[in-house]
């Protein structure tokens, strides 16, 4: 696996967990790199359930948004899943406005959203 | 991290005479309000942003404002800064983007205007209908009047004013 600066990969079973080493995932620069490893993951290493643990991140601007959105829809056409967990309020509260909590599955925790899959 | 180069943003702003803290004035109800400003152009290049952000973040923190409220006014001040570079300017370096933003006791004022040729706020497309959620793009204008107390456009549409009140503490 290249080497990875925006994320940790670990793995439950069969499912590829992600965290994201940045408390702030803000500026283009920085999530086209993250986009570039999380759709490597599902390109390359042809991961089909991933599970993306925010724990730690306090910040998700709408570049960042457009970029999960791209990783929903790449997973979805190779048949796999993507599930979300452990959003502080803030960030949380980002999904809702936007609605896009209808659009992914996030739960409160990694334990319930392992469970889901 | 994010303290260091917030600490290089400061050293950067002093340098150029960016944010100043001015005397504490009074307020009628007696408490010291203190004021505090940053005028700045901002070049049309990706993570210019910063420029504004660091001291704005690192000054309402310092000021004991609530983590809500920070979050909301970093959320909106980057969209709008964004797209004033990207979509305004177009990412013209012979353009800037000019930043103007106070902050005192209770409220954040930001005014940010682009060369650009504007745009019309009412025309941009509901992110948030169903035909429109799994798109890309289009969220940070409505992210920007979701976390607001205000938002208005000039009538050319190149130029935003937001504020923040801060929320009261329970």
């Amino acid at each position: 696996m290249p080497d990875l600066r925006r994320i940790t990969v670990t793995e439950s079973g069969d499912v590829t967990v992600v965290r994201f080493v940045d408390r702030k995932i803000v500026d283009e620069a920085q999530v086209n790199e993250l986009a570039g490893e999380l759709g490597r993951l599902v390109d390359v290493e042809k991961r089909r359930a991933m599970l993306l643990n925010f724990s730690g991140v306090e910040f998700v601007s709408s570049a960042g948004l457009g970029k999960l959105i791209a990783l929903e829809r790449k997973l979805k056409l190779a048949k796999g899943r993507l599930k979300m967990s452990d959003m502080v309020p803030e960030v949380m509260s980002v999904f809702e406005i936007t609605k896009l909590n209808k659009v992914f599955d996030i739960r409160a925790s990694e334990a319930e959203a392992l469970k889901a899959f | 991290m994010d303290r260091e180069r917030q600490r290089r943003g400061m050293a950067r702003e002093a340098i150029v005479g960016g944010p100043t803290d001015e005397p504490g004035k009074r307020s009628a109800g007696g408490r010291t309000t203190p004021g505090w400003q940053i005028d700045e152009r901002l070049p049309s290049e990706r993570g210019a942003s910063k420029r504004v952000t660091e001291p704005l973040l690192e000054h309402l923190e310092a000021h004991g404002w609530p983590t809500s409220d920070v979050f909301s006014i970093h959320l909106a001040v980057e969209e709008a800064i964004v797209n004033a570079i990207v979509h305004g300017n177009k990412l013209d370096p012979g353009k800037t983007v000019h930043v103007v933003c106070q902050v005192d006791a209770e409220l954040m004022r930001i005014q940010i205007t682009d060369e650009g040729e504007g745009f019309d706020p009412a025309a941009v497309p509901d992110c948030t209908a169903d035909d429109r959620l799994e798109v890309p793009s289009g969220r940070g204008v409505m992210l920007m009047r979701n976390f607001m107390s205000r938002l208005e456009y000039n009538g050319r549409g190149n130029s935003v004013l937001m504020e923040k009140r801060r929320e009261p503490q329970p």
